[in-house]
C-alpha cells in the first residue's frame, strides 16, 4: 500500500501522468481536425480536361430532381487499386455531392453474389457497372457504356457522365417507349429485329399489318428486311401512322424479290432501295471482306458521338440506298454512311468478280439515311438503314466497332426518347510524347544509368575521402 | 533547430549513405520511368509517383533507422539533450533533414517532367505539381513513423525491421478493409492506410482531407518522438 502511494505521489507518475494527458489531447485535436477536413470535402479538380468537374448540363439535370435515386455501384467501396474504378467512384463521388437525391451504395460483387444474381436477373443483364433505380423503375448501365478504349491507338475514354445523367433523365421521364416489329412480309422474326435493344428501355412487340391496327401507343415501327410486297391498304395504314408525327426504323437487305407498292411508299420520302450489294474495294474501308463495309460517317445528331470518339462502324453485305432529294417540300434527308468512292453497287447477283462492270452502281454510295418529314405542326421521321445486320452479335462481340452506339443514337434521335444529354467523353489516357526508339534508350541510360551512378561515384568519392579521417 | 537540420543534412553527404539512399531511389525511378513512360510514350507522372510510393516503402527504414538510434548508441544523446535546444527542435530539425534528402531526390525527377513537354506533349501542370505535392506528404508521413520507430531503440537493425513490419502491416490495411465485412469499419481501416489516401493525388485531384490526413500523421509521430524522448529525463 505505502508503495502504491509513494508510486502516486512520486516524481514519474506526475510526469507520466501528465505526459498521457496531454498525448491524449494532441491525439483528439488531431483526430478532430482530420473529421472536420473529411466533413466539407474540399477538393481541387487538377485535371487538364476538368475530368471530375460535372457540366452544367449535369448539374442542371441534378438541381430538378425531386425524388431519390438509388445508384448502386458494383464495386467494392474501398480503394481497388484500378484506375478506371477509381475515376467511375470520383464521378459519383461528385453526383452525390451535387445533389442530395443521389444515393449512392457500392455492393462488393465478390463478397454478395447473391445481391449481383438478382440484380442481374432482374436487368438481363450479363455484366453491370452501375445500376440506376427511382421506385419501381431501374436502368442498369453497362461498362462499355463509361469506359471505352480505341482498338488502334489504345486511347481510353471516360464516358461515365453521359451514361449516368441520361440514365437520369430516363427515370425521371419514366415512361417506356414501345416499338412494334412488323411482321407477315417475310421480315426479320421479332427476336432478331431488337437485338440491338436494351431490353429495358423499349417496350417491344410483333404486330401484323394485314389484320391488326397499328396500336396507338406505338413511338417506333420497325420493318427489318421484308422479301414480300405491301398491299395498298397496309401502305395507308403507315401512311396514317406517321401523322401523329410518329418514327419508322426500315432496315434493308439486297433481294432479288421486287417489292414496287414498297418502293414507291419509300420514294415519297425521298430514298430509293438500289437492286443492288456494296462491294467495296478500297482496303481501308472493309474488314476482311469486300462486303464488309467501313462506310465515312457524315455529321448528324445520330452520329455525333462517334465521330467525337473517332470510333467506326461495321456495315455487313449492305445494299444501297439512293437519295433522290435532300429537301423536297418539307422532307429533309441526311445521308449518315457513305461508302467510299471506290466501292460499287453490284447488280447482276451471278456476277461474283470485285471489278466494277457496266451495269454496276458507281460509289460513294449511301448506306444510310436519316429522314424528317412534317405533318401538320409534328414532326415525322424514319431512319433507313441499307442492311439490316448492323447488331449481329458477332460484330457487337468484337468490341472495336460503333455499331451499337449508332443503333442507340438512331434509336434515341427516332423515339425521341425522352430528353437525352450529349456529354463529350473525357480522354483518361493522358498526353502522349511524340519519342522515337533512339530517344527511349538514350533517355533510359541517363534516367536508369548515367544519373544514379553518378550519384553512387559521389558515395565513392566521399567514402575513400573520409576513410582515413 | 535550424542548427540541428543542418548539422544532420550535412551528415547525410558527408557519409555514403545519403547518396547511396539518393541513387538506389533514382533508379529505381528511372526503371518505372523507362517502364511506365518511356515505353508506352505516356507522359503521365502520376503512374511513376504510384511506382515510387511502394519503394518508399522500403527505402525509408534505411533512411530513418539511424536518426535517433544512433546517437543513443554513441551516447552522444547526452550532449544534445543537454544543449540549450528543445527537444521538439531536435526531432523537428532531424525530421527535415531526412525529408530534405528526400526532396531532393525527387527534385531531380523534375528533369522527367522536362522530358515530357520537351518531347511535344503538354501534360496538366498543376496535376505535376499535386503529384508532387501528395509524393512528398506521403514520404514526410513514412519518415516521421520512421524517426518515432528509430528513437524507441538504441539498434539501427531493430528500427529498420520494426519500420520495415510497420510499413508493410499499412501496406495491408487497404487489404484488410476490402476484406472487412462492416462497411464503417472498413472505412475506419481505411482511412489509416497511407496509401488510401494517395488514391486522389494519383487520380488529378487535391483534397484537402487527404493532405490533412499526411500532415496529421507527421504531427503525430514527430510528438511522440518528442514524447519518447522527453520520457528518458524523468523515468
Amino acid at each position: 500500500m505505502n508503495k502504491l502511494k509513494t508510486a502516486l505521489s512520486g516524481k514519474s507518475f506526475k510526469y507520466g501522468a501528465n505526459a498521457a494527458i496531454l498525448t491524449v489531447i494532441v491525439i483528439a485535436i488531431l483526430v478532430f481536425v482530420n473529421l472536420i477536413a473529411l466533413r466539407f470535402e474540399w477538393k481541387l479538380d487538377l485535371t487538364k480536361e476538368g475530368a471530375y468537374t460535372l457540366t452544367k448540363e449535369t448539374k442542371d439535370v441534378l438541381n430538378q430532381l425531386k425524388e431519390p435515386i438509388d445508384v448502386t455501384v458494383l464495386l467494392p467501396a474501398t480503394d481497388s487499386g484500378e484506375p478506371i474504378a477509381e475515376k467511375i467512384k470520383e464521378t459519383l463521388d461528385q453526383y452525390a455531392k451535387n445533389s442530395s437525391m443521389i444515393k449512392v451504395n457500392y455492393t462488393d460483387p465478390n463478397k454478395n453474389p447473391a445481391t449481383i444474381k438478382s440484380l442481374t436477373d432482374k436487368y438481363d443483364i450479363t455484366s453491370a457497372a452501375l445500376i440506376l433505380e427511382k421506385g419501381k423503375i431501374g436502368k442498369a448501365i453497362n461498362p462499355d457504356d463509361i469506359y471505352s478504349q480505341n482498338q488502334e491507338t489504345g486511347e481510353e475514354k471516360l464516358n461515365a457522365e453521359e451514361s449516368i445523367t441520361n440514365a437520369i433523365l430516363f427515370l425521371n421521364s419514366g415512361k417506356t417507349p414501345s416499338a412494334y416489329v412488323i411482321e407477315g412480309h417475310g421480315e426479320t422474326p421479332l427476336a432478331k429485329a431488337v437485338q440491338g435493344f436494351k431490353k429495358d428501355d423499349y417496350k417491344t412487340a410483333a404486330l401484323n399489318l394485314s389484320t391488326a391496327e397499328i396500336p396507338a401507343d406505338a413511338d417506333l415501327l420497325i420493318i427489318s428486311s421484308p422479301q414480300k410486297d405491301y398491299n395498298a391498304s397496309e401502305i395507308k395504314k403507315l401512311d396514317s401512322y406517321f401523322a401523329n408525327g410518329k418514327a419508322m426504323l426500315i432496315a434493308l437487305d439486297y433481294t432479288e424479290k421486287s417489292l414496287p407498292q414498297f418502293d414507291t411508299f419509300l420514294k415519297e420520302w425521298g430514298v430509293q432501295a438500289e437492286n443492288d450489294y456494296v462491294v467495296e474495294t478500297d482496303k481501308n474501308h472493309y474488314f476482311q471482306s469486300p462486303l464488309f463495309n467501313i462506310p465515312t460517317i457524315q455529321s448528324h445528331e445520330i452520329t455525333s458521338r462517334l465521330i467525337s470518339n473517332n470510333v467506326f462502324v461495321l456495315i455487313p453485305e449492305a445494299r444501297s440506298i439512293k437519295l433522290l432529294f435532300e429537301d423536297q417540300k418539307g422532307i429533309k434527308a441526311t445521308a449518315l454512311l457513305k461508302s467510299s468512292n471506290k466501292s460499287f453497287g453490284r447488280t447482276d447477283f451471278t456476277d461474283k468478280s470485285l471489278q466494277a462492270t457496266a451495269t454496276d452502281i458507281k460509289g460513294p454510295l449511301t448506306l444510310a439515311v436519316a429522314i424528317t418529314r412534317p405533318y401538320n405542326d409534328k414532326t415525322a421521321k424514319m431512319l433507313v438503314l441499307g442492311s439490316s445486320h448492323i447488331t449481329e452479335a458477332e460484330i457487337l462481340q468484337m468490341g472495336q466497332w460503333g455499331n451499337q452506339d449508332f443503333f442507340n443514337g438512331g434509336l434515341r434521335w427516332l423515339t425521341n426518347s425522352g430528353p437525352s444529354v450529349s456529354i463529350k467523353s473525357k480522354s483518361i489516357s493522358g498526353e502522349k510524347m511524340a519519342i522515337n526508339e533512339l530517344q527511349s534508350v538514350l533517355i533510359a541510360l541517363l534516367v536508369i544509368i548515367v544519373i544514379p551512378l553518378a550519384v553512387l561515384i559521389f558515395a565513392l568519392v566521399v567514402w575513400l575521402r573520409r576513410r582515413h579521417l | 533547430m535550424l542548427a540541428i537540420f543542418k548539422r544532420e543534412f550535412k551528415g547525410y553527404f558527408t557519409s555514403p549513405i545519403g547518396f547511396i539512399f539518393v541513387g538506389i531511389f533514382l533508379f529505381m525511378a528511372g526503371l518505372y520511368f523507362y517502364v511506365g513512360n518511356l515505353a508506352t510514350n505516356s507522359a503521365d507522372i502520376g503512374s511513376l509517383f504510384r511506382q515510387l510510393t511502394f519503394v518508399l516503402m522500403f527505402l525509408t527504414p534505411i533512411h530513418t533507422m539511424r536518426l535517433l538510434s544512433e546517437e543513443r548508441r554513441a551516447k552522444l544523446d547526452q550532449l544534445l539533450l543537454t544543449s540549450p535546444v528543445s527537444i521538439l527542435s531536435i526531432v523537428f530539425g532531424k525530421f527535415l533533414a531526412a525529408f530534405a534528402v528526400l526532396a531532393a531526390a525527387a527534385g531531380v525527377t523534375v528533369l522527367y517532367t522536362i522530358i515530357f513537354f520537351a518531347l511535344g506533349a503538354h501534360p496538366s501542370f498543376a496535376q505535376i505539381i499535386g503529384n508532387y505535392v501528395g509524393f512528398l506528404l506521403m514520404a514526410g508521413s513514412f519518415i516521421a513513423i520512421g524517426l518515432f520507430i528509430s528513437s524507441l531503440t538504441v539498434n539501427q537493425v531493430v528500427a529498420a525491421v520494426v519500420s520495415y513490419a510497420t510499413f508493410f502491416f499499412l501496406l495491408i490495411t487497404g487489404w484488410l478493409a476490402s476484406k472487412t465485412q462492416d462497411p464503417n469499419t472498413a472505412k475506419v481501416i481505411e482511412y489509416l492506410s497511407p496509401n488510401s489516401h494517395y488514391r486522389n493525388f494519383s487520380l488529378g485531384i487535391f483534397n484537402v482531407a487527404d493532405a490533412v490526413y499526411y500532415l496529421s500523421m507527421i504531427a503525430l509521430f514527430v510528438f511522440l518522438t518528442v514524447r519518447v524522448i522527453e520520457k528518458r529525463r524523468w523515468s
